[in-house]
């Protein structure tokens, strides 16, 4: 289990090894396949034309045995009831010619090959078809005519081996009494051998010349075997691995063996043949099927690492160019080419280029915003400063005063006067006057109000001397005193002016003790949504403040009856503490 | 130069971005896809497992074992027999057993010490059946691996061949006899074992090493029987100290190392004269070889071969049936007429020439001896290999 999940981490983990494996089992599938039906569709039927060989030959050989079998049991059954063989053997009577005529005739044609002889009862042989006549006995109570004593047909044994090379196989038929009916009684036994040259005849040419045929017993000992290169321990090795029911195979492997028994003569007939595929096919086959697997798995490597290649290094591209685009790096571009990732590249570089576009368009939107913004407060402020047309009132103002010393009327030139400057220090460009100047100014207006009959309105100042030189913008104190008059105290009252630093900050107060201010405008100025007109004053002022020092600065009204216990308004203005020196 | 209306550039953005944070959640849980992944391949494998064993199927049909209509024989019909008979002897014997039981007969053949000690060494775990073969004072020596078994018709067997015990049963009687090179040497010259001992034979005399050949050690204690001075020594075997250093010298310290090459030693008239077994006699003889036999005066001893079964024998009955075949009357006579051997039963005793009943037999003990085999032999190799030395010395 470990390998195989390693195996698969190993296709897992890498592109390119995935598409190999791809490759591969498309290759080699396929391949293997048809590898394998192409060789076992050729081993079968080679197979089948070496079984049908065999079981051809078999069948030949075994009908040709069977053929020699009849005929010469024929001639033993014929010789074992002719009666002048019978007295022959029982009487002791010298009929030896005759015997042999009648043997001959009835061997007529098998004699070549195979030899008859008739032994008596003792086991004694009196004829035979051998050119000379040994003295010779058989044990009647052993082997081939102890069994062929109570048989009624014939009888067939093997040979033991060395001793009888001559004579392989014998039949043998017991010759019975003399008198009818005499069943039990046995006057002798007729017994034929087939000699090597009888199954070389029969055999001969009847399977073919590679192959080998070999002949056991009923119990599987040697017979006879045609080729004489066949290996003498083969027949022991054959009978071990029958008896250990393998299937027959001998050390070399290279031969199959088939087996065809001819049960009632105790005979196995087995054919060698040469397997259908030998050691040097199978090997020339697995060759084959190595260096075809070799070769897909070379051809599927190859493939498979050129397209990945093909395929990665662009998505590798555009892989490093999307971190760079995540980096903020959006002047990256990727090279385009015809296919559908080359496309894909396109449609990345149109998609930074868009970003890009967008980034670059939104700065320059701010830049001119920003801009716009201060403009527009610049425009303010002067619009607001120059509500008043400055040279005609001022140069009116010098008629004023003149008309009014001619006229002898003192009155009218004093207010002139004081107007003219109050005019002329109101359109001076300065932006920014010390407030001992801004108090200077207020002292003119305050007189042009008495004369114009606020006498009886009282005027305080108290500005400690180190605030003297403190800077402010033009024209902020006029309007907050103005202010404390027309909604304060109206005609007679009380006004007071304060200034204090507190946190290099510097307050001036405005108090009045008139009839206080309404409820919702007490707090920080904030300007009133509808009607501006009532408290213009005051709304420039804390404009004024609010642009140049920014918006925590500017106005902040208080009722004075909360604060001090007397009926009134305080307006508090609040500006950063600049001395004039700092402007010089 | 491009201008791109806020919503194109909107749908770009978030395009980069889904396509980020796909990135990131593909590093970030890999499972699920890999998951996937696993589950196609399994599916490719058991395709392709599917495919080869239907391909394997397909080129392994139509294979056929050869022979199938044969069947191997039965257990009941086996036998597994271990032999130290020759197989001019063994075969004649178990074709005919095959043909009138049926059953198949497997052989293996070896020497006898060699295949008892085999069976000692697995402590009696061998796959054979019966022990046929070889004399039985080895047999006795190793009968701890026999079960005893009384076969049918043991009653007919000669007394003096039957085992007490019954734990082997004989098969032939093996005389032991004296042979000499008729071209060099005339029978009246060699009468007896006294004789074996004249002057003129030294250094003539061909016997087999009694270490390998259990029929040497027989002859060499028959000889040592015959000859030793004290026959009231009947209680030690070769008791007399003198006897096995006198015939080590009139060996001269030669010994074969099969007791096959003894006849031919005799034959090839290298050597005089013999110690061998009668049957080992007989084959040359009837070969034509120009070897006579002498049954010594004195007596000799004849010793049967015998077959036992195996403890823990799996056919246990096909190798009592053997050993009754082996017995049986029609083997035995093969036995006498055809290798040369004595057949065990009463009724045949006065069939051969000499019979067994005409043979004068030394006394021998064969449980005794059987006991003793090992101080013997140990005896007998010092002795003569200090005739070597000597030998060496001069």
């Amino acid at each position: 289990m470990k390998g195989i999940a390693s195996f698969r981490r190993y296709f897992q983990n890498s592109f390119r090894r995935r598409l190999f494996g791809a490759f591969l089992l498309c290759s080699l599938i396929p391949l293997l396949l048809s590898l394998l039906v192409l060789f076992s569709a050729f081993r079968g039927s080679r197979k089948e034309q070496v079984d049908k060989e065999g079981r051809e030959s078999l069948k030949l050989i075994r009908e040709s045995i069977i053929e020699a079998r009849d005929s010469i049991t024929l001639a033993l059954q014929e010789l074992s009831e002719s009666v002048e063989l019978k007295r022959a053997l029982t009487e002791e009577r010298k009929e030896r010619t005759e015997v042999n005529r009648l043997l001959f005739s009835l061997t007529e044609g098998l004699r070549d090959t195979v030899r008859f002889d008739i032994y008596d009862k003792e086991g004694n042989l009196r004829y035979s078809t051998a050119p000379y006549l040994e003295s010779r006995s058989l044990p009647t109570d052993w082997g081939i005519l102890q069994r062929a004593t109570r048989a009624d047909s014939p009888v067939y044994e093997s040979s033991e081996g060395s001793d009888s090379r001559s004579r392989l196989f014998q039949i043998a038929v017991r010759i019975k009494g003399q008198r009818e009916g005499g069943d039990k009684e046995i006057s002798g036994y007729v017994l034929a051998s087939l000699e090597e040259e009888a199954f070389r005849t029969l055999l001969s040419g009847k399977y073919g010349v590679q192959n080998g045929i070999l002949l056991l017993s009923s119990y599987w000992r040697p017979v006879y075997s045609e080729n004489i290169l066949l290996p003498t321990e083969l027949f022991s090795t054959l009978r071990e691995e029958f008896l250990r029911g393998n299937p027959l195979e001998d050390s070399t492997g290279e031969f199959i063996y088939t087996v065809t028994p001819i049960e009632d003569m105790g005979l196995y007939l087995i054919l060698r043949q040469e397997k259908p595929i030998s050691k040097n096919m199978n090997f020339l086959m697995l060759l084959l099927l190595f260096l075809s697997i070799l070769f897909g798995a070379a051809l599927s490597f190859l493939m498979g690492s050129m397209m990945s290649r093909r395929l990665f290094t662009p998505i590798e591209r555009l892989r490093s160019a999307m971190r760079e685009v995540t980096l903020d790096h959006l002047d990256v571009r990727l090279r385009e080419s015809e296919d559908e990732l080359g496309e894909l590249a396109g449609r990345f570089n149109r998609m930074t280029e868009a970003l890009a576009e967008n980034r670059r368009a939104l700065l320059l939107n701010q830049e001119t915003l920003l801009k716009n913004q201060k403009e527009l407060n610049e425009a303010q402020i002067r619009m607001l400063q120059a509500q008043l047309n400055p040279h005609f009132l001022g140069n009116t103002l010098d008629a004023m005063k003149w008309m009014g010393k001619i006229h002898q009327i003192p009155e009218v030139a004093e207010m002139a006067t004081d107007l003219a400057d109050i005019l002329r220090f109101a359109i001076s460009p300065k932006e920014f006057v010390s407030l001992e100047m801004e108090i200077e100014i207020l002292k003119r207006y305050m007189e042009i109000q008495k004369i114009r009959g606020f006498s009886k309105i009282e005027f305080h100042l108290t500005v400690p001397e180190n605030l003297q030189n403190a800077m402010v913008p033009r024209m902020v104190l006029q309007p907050l005193v103005e202010n404390a008059i027309l909604h304060g105290i109206l005609s007679e009252g009380e006004i007071e002016l304060c200034a204090a630093e507190q946190d290099n900050e510097l307050r001036i107060l405005v108090k009045d003790n008139g009839k206080g201010i309404r409820k919702e405008l007490i707090g920080p100025y904030s300007p009133p949504k509808e009607d501006l007109g009532h408290h213009l004053g005051l709304y420039n002022v804390d404009t004024i403040l609010k642009k140049h020092y920014g918006e925590r600065y500017g106005l902040t009204i208080l009722d004075r009856k909360e604060e001090e216990g007397v009926c009134g308004t305080i307006v508090l203005a609040v500006l950063p503490l600049q001395r004039e020196r700092l402007e010089g | 130069m491009f201008s791109f209306r806020k919503e194109e550039v909107n749908e770009i953005s978030n395009a980069t971005r889904a396509i980020l944070v796909k990135n990131k959640r593909s590093q970030a849980l890999p499972m699920p896809l890999v998951k996937n992944k696993e589950e196609k391949r399994k599916d490719i494998l058991l395709l392709f497992l599917c495919i080869s064993v239907f391909a394997l199927l397909f080129s392994s049909c139509g294979r056929r074992t050869e022979g199938e209509v044969l069947k191997a024989p039965a257990e009941d019909k086996r036998l597994l027999i271990y032999t130290s008979h020759k197989e001019e002897l063994w075969k004649p014997i178990v074709k005919e057993f095959e043909e009138r039981t049926g059953i198949w007969v497997e052989v293996v053949s070896g020497g006898t010490n060699l295949l008892l000690e085999e069976i000692a060494e697995k402590k009696g775990e061998v796959d054979a059946d019966l022990f046929f073969g070889g004399g039985v004072e080895s047999l006795n020596a190793f009968s701890e691996y026999f079960i005893p078994y009384e076969a049918k018709g043991i009653e007919e067997v000669d007394p003096q061949f039957r085992s007490a015990s019954d734990v082997w049963t004989p098969f032939s009687a093996l005389p032991v006899v004296l042979i000499y090179n008729e071209k060099l040497l005339s029978p009246e010259e060699l009468s007896s074992w006294e004789d074996v001992l004249n002057p003129k034979f030294k250094g003539k005399i061909a016997m087999a090493n009694p270490a390998h050949s259990a029929s040497a050690f027989t002859g060499l204690l028959s000889f040592a029987e015959a000859v030793q001075e004290d026959t009231d020594s009947t209680e030690d075997i070769a008791g007399d100290k003198e006897i096995l250093p006198r015939i080590a010298k009139q060996l001269d310290g030669k010994e074969y190392a099969d007791s096959g090459e003894v006849p031919e030693a005799v034959a090839d008239g290298s050597e005089l004269v013999g110690i061998t077994l009668e049957e080992t006699a007989l084959k040359y003889m009837a070969k034509g070889k120009n070897i006579g036999i002498i049954y010594p005066k004195e007596g000799t001893t004849v010793v049967p071969d015998a077959g036992a079964i195996l403890k823990g024998a799996k056919h246990l009955e096909n190798a009592q049936k053997f050993l009754d075949f082996s017995i049986s009357k029609d083997c035995q006579d093969i036995l006498q007429k055809r290798f040369h051997r004595r057949a065990v039963l009463k009724s045949m005793a006065g069939e051969g020439e000499p019979s067994l009943l005409e043979i004068k037999k030394l006394s021998y003990d064969i449980p005794k001896i059987s006991a003793e085999r090992n101080r013997v032999l140990t005896d007998w190799s010092f002795y003569m290999g200090l005739i070597e030395e000597e030998e060496k010395a001069s």
